[in-house]
């Protein structure tokens, strides 16, 4: 048994059941909103009367600790229920009788909550690239210093809820 | 190629046991394990698709303990549970292929086995349409094939055929059939013509107890001289049926025609007729009740 393809197909599996729903559209549209927010003005980040200047490192740094205060606080909620949802379909009980282990169950349960939560904050970095293009007052797209609070702030916090989704799934007490 | 099971119990109370004392010999062909509602037949399903663990006893696949070792037989397992659930956003291709993927078939025979099942089980031309969309008996259809995938050598189906509309039960039943062969096939199920149609041993099963197991014709010849029709008037009817194992009424306009089991004949105008399996079944079950 490969134990990267079991991983990826649950994970896939999960994750496409998911993204076909319609509550994962309101969620995107709830993101979205949350993005145009933050285009127009209503949501930003400034330090007293002052705002840093619309560069690819202000932007990503703001997006990214907006991001951080909405999906890390709802992100659980979004994700959890992935465990729950095999004990009450009915596929866990398949899922039973297969010599799949329980340690990819968990992983590959986790990695489909992570790219649930990264589909949410991909919209959100669309959404920083659109107002610095918008905002016209540095026009020059540096993706690396852009994506660096993302790869360094958001990524692991949302690794860190995915995790944690499981967990309280998978632990009876929690 | 041989299933053991030994003196299996399953206790969920200190005074409720949902299977006690079972044992039996599984040989290849239908096993059809008939039971009524609440009877243990699906705890002793779940017992032997290693989901949950016996009280009491051994179940063997070929000499091998599955309680120690149930990846043995889960490597060789087909399971189709009695409330089988899908991913109603997945389309059939993409839920077989997750199924292939945690019972360990590689990608190359996942993709020519999921073709071969659709085919088989006549879902072709629906394999791209969500199975939130599908029928009960469709989504049987998908069942049956995800128990198949990894071609098992023991099969096991838990009141497969609940909730489909006759022709659909029919068609599941000959599936069914033509999969046996040379392997086990184990049907649970409280529908007596389910396993008429296809089991070549059936075990009747009460009340967490093995009350007798052996070939349909062997039970047949217990109630050679057993069954009996006659007719009597609608008022008689109550009656007759507490005092009778009643198999089967016809109203006629003359009065009720009565089916009936019993060792001796029940009325003078009695005759006796060939036994069914249905009349086997109330024969042992309500015997014990």
């Amino acid at each position: 048994m490969s134990a990267v393809r079991v991983i990826y197909h649950l994970a896939r599996a999960d994750f496409l059941e998911r993204v076909r729903r319609y509550s994962f559209l309101v969620m995107l549209g709830l993101v979205t909103l949350l993005g145009y927010q933050t285009a127009i003005g209503n949501v930003r980040l400034q330090l007293g009367q002052y705002r840093g200047e619309f560069n690819s490192a202000w932007i990503g740094g703001m997006i990214s600790i907006i991001t951080t205060f909405f999906l890390g606080w709802f992100g659980f909620y979004l994700v959890k229920g992935s465990v729950a949802r095999d004990r009450e379909t009915g596929v866990g009980q398949i899922m039973a009788t297969t010599p799949m282990s329980r340690p990819f169950y968990m992983l590959g349960k986790w990695i489909s909550n992570f790219a649930v939560l990264i589909a949410m904050v991909v919209i959100l970095m669309i959404f920083g690239l659109i107002i610095q293009l918008i905002s016209s007052e540095n026009t020059g797209l540096n993706f690396n210093t852009y994506l660096l609070p993302f790869v360094f702030i958001v990524m692991p916090l949302m690794a860190v809820v995915a995790a944690v989704a499981v967990l309280f799934e998978a632990v009876p007490f929690l | 190629m041989k299933l053991t099971i030994t003196d299996l119990g399953k206790q969920y109370r200190s005074d409720l046991w949902g299977l006690k004392n079972f044992s039996l010999d599984i040989k290849p062909g239908i096993l059809g394990l008939l039971g009524p509602n609440g009877a243990g037949k699906s705890t002793f399903m779940r017992m032997l698709a290693t989901i949950t663990k016996p009280t009491d006893g051994a179940i063997l696949w070929n000499e091998i303990d599955i309680v120690r070792s149930p990846d043995t037989l889960r490597a060789i397992l087909g399971y189709l549970p009695q409330d089988f659930g899908v991913y109603p956003n997945l389309n059939a291709v993409e839920f077989l292929e997750y199924m292939a993927a945690i019972k360990g078939l590689d990608s190359t025979t996942a993709k020519k086995r999921i073709d071969e099942l659709l085919e088989l089980v006549n879902l072709k031309d629906a394999a791209k349409r969500p199975l939130g969309g599908y029928s009960g008996g469709m989504k049987q259809r998908v069942g049956i094939a995800q128990a198949l995938l990894n071609d098992p050598q023991l099969l096991i189906v838990d009141e497969p055929t609940v909730g489909l509309d006759p022709e659909e039960r029919v068609r599941f039943r000959n599936l069914l059939s033509d999969l046996s062969g040379e392997r086990i096939v184990i049907l649970s199920t409280h529908i007596v013509s389910d396993v008429e149609a296809t089991a070549t041993r059936i075990a009747l099963v009460n009340k967490g107890k093995l009350l007798c197991e052996s070939a349909p014709e062997d039970l047949l010849k217990e109630l050679e001289g057993k069954v009996w029709e006659w007719s009597v008037s609608s008022d008689d009817l109550t009656a007759l049926k507490q005092k009778h194992i009643v198999s089967g009424t016809i109203r006629r306009s003359d009065g009720v025609q009565i089916r009936a089991v019993s060792a001796t004949p029940p009325a003078s105008q009695a005759r006796g007729v060939d036994a069914n399996l249905e009349d086997a079944y109330l024969y042992f079950i309500g015997g014990q009740q």
